[in-house]
């Protein structure tokens, strides 16, 4: 059975940039945006989540709000298991696909045939689902014609058709998503709505961050806000 | 525990960074004329370069010399570029690390499997000058030699985990490592033979580069093998190995929070 269980977590960031830690104007924007910052041994450190405790089963559809800096980015990346907590202890059962950031791992120097490639090669696919994942990504984000092109050659919105394409190819079991639901024109936005609402259909657990009321309220069938690390609320519909 | 388990997990997961690696040299050499095959046209200009000055300074035979050269040269660029990439291997897969749960031997595995491609390239000037120099090439000898290439692969493993994490945490390591190499390149016999060390031959001992530099060389092109150099070598794998799984166990979870 799919879950993520979090038991009194903590995150707990070092801040190691010295001349930058020591700067009072650098301590105040940090403060601003969010996250505690504290001193022990002459050292800082911002506290981005604190002492967590949640227990996120299947059919969970969490909505994840909170103002910039208040920890959703690192509870989501906490989730997909790029970060380990500092204090406490995390369970995470299933496939997690993990939709932080569109652009990772693409490169300009690269056509998006390569990039395709390398993608695949990251999935630990084979060449016959690497041929398969190819025709799909380039039959959907519509850059057939582009397949032999660099990347750096591209504009915005066609890298981001190409990354939206290959991030929403594997169907996971957790599927945890930052603030992004649709890409590009209006008619791309259309069709990539339709493929990642698909997605979310299909996933058991549903992690996804966003500030719009309209989203959460679409996708998700609980919500978590976060401030200045601590989780504040849980309402459920 | 949690070394071996990771360590299984990226055997397991080869194609991710033999992938990873494929296009780090694609994208190096992409538009260029040659494409990889520069990599061999540079060593071989190296090679002919520095061979034909110092055969003359040593007084040695240039065809020999030569051969010497270009073996030595491929040897120490593996061990090299390794090392001191592999300082910079998680810092460069910041981006990657920090959206996406990755085991991060994949990484280290990443840069060794890049440099052997590369040496694969180096190596090809001296399969092309002994074909023509060498004499008689014994068969065993080449077999040793080729296993310990392999055992080299194998040692640059907990070297470059423990070069990866140290770094990571602690920036001014790669400035360190990289004057070390500097310096180690002088004091192995790469240029000179090791005869001319005279009582000095303890500097042999003390440098685990230079011992694989013998012990891979020197069944080739003197038909010789020595059994204290393999024995030094497995005595420095086992303490690098121990303090990888040390460090690698302990900080695996911190590093995340050093980038």
């Amino acid at each position: 059975m799919n879950k993520i269980e979090l038991n009194k977590v903590s995150v707990i960031y070092p801040v190691y940039n010295n001349s930058k830690a020591r700067s009072l104007k650098h301590a105040l924007s940090l403060k601003l945006i969010g996250g505690k910052i504290y001193k022990e041994n002459n050292k800082n450190y911002i506290r981005a989540l604190d002492d967590i405790t949640l227990e996120i089963k299947e059919g969970d559809r969490f909505a994840i709000s909170g103002d910039n800096g208040a920890g959703k980015s690192t509870f989501l990346k906490l989730a997909a298991g790029c970060i380990e907590p500092s204090h406490g202890h995390i369970t995470r059962v299933g496939k997690i696909s993990s939709l932080l950031n569109l652009s990772m791992g693409l490169d300009g120097e690269l056509t998006a045939l390569e990039n395709i490639e390398l993608r695949g090669g990251m999935y630990n696919f084979s060449k016959k689902e690497i041929s398969r994942f190819s025709d799909d990504v380039l039959n959907f984000s519509e850059l057939e014609n582009f397949a032999n092109i660099q990347i750096s050659r591209f504009s915005t919105g066609m890298s981001l058709r190409l990354a939206f394409a290959m991030s929403t190819y594997i169907e996971p079991e957790i599927l945890i998503i930052d603030e992004i639901i649709s890409v590009g024109d209006l008619n791309f936005q259309k069709k990539s709505k339709k493929r990642i609402e698909n997605l979310m259909n299909k996933t058991s657990i549903l992690l996804l961050a966003s500030h719009s009321k309209e989203i959460q309220e679409n996708y998700c069938n609980k919500k978590i806000q976060f401030n200045m690390g601590k989780l504040e609320l849980i309402s459920l519909d | 525990m949690i070394f071996f388990y990771d360590l299984l997990d990226v055997c397991k997961s080869w194609k991710v960074w033999s992938t990873i690696a494929k296009f780090d040299i694609i994208k190096k050499y992409k538009r260029s004329f040659l494409g990889p095959w520069w990599i061999t046209a540079t060593m071989g200009i190296l090679i002919l370069g520095i061979g034909a000055l110092y055969s003359q300074l040593f007084k040695l035979d240039t065809k020999n010399y030569l051969l010497y050269l270009a073996i030595n040269f491929s040897i120490w660029t593996l061990m090299r570029d390794s090392i001191l990439e592999s300082c910079q291997a998680l810092i460069e897969a910041k981006n990657i690390l920090h959206n996406e749960k990755q085991n991060i031997l994949i990484f280290i595995f990443r840069i060794i499997y890049k440099n052997l491609i590369i040496f694969l390239h180096n190596i090809i000037i001296f399969v092309f000058l002994g074909f023509f120099i060498l004499d008689q090439l014994s068969i065993i000898g080449v077999l040793v030699s080729i296993s310990a290439l392999f055992f080299l692969l194998i040692f640059l493993l907990p070297v470059c985990i423990l070069c990866s994490i140290i770094n990571t945490r602690f920036r001014d390591f790669y400035m360190i490592i990289s004057n070390i190499m500097q310096l180690l390149f002088f004091l192995s016999p790469i240029l000179f033979k090791k005869e001319l060390l005279f009582t000095l031959d303890w500097l042999i001992y003390i440098n685990p580069l230079a011992l694989f530099i013998l012990i891979i060389n020197e069944p080739i092109l003197v038909n010789q093998f020595h059994f204290s150099y393999l024995i030094y070598l497995i005595i420095y794998f086992i303490i690098f190995t121990c303090f990888a799984i040390l460090i690698f166990s302990r900080y695996k979870n911190k590093i995340i929070y050093w980038l």
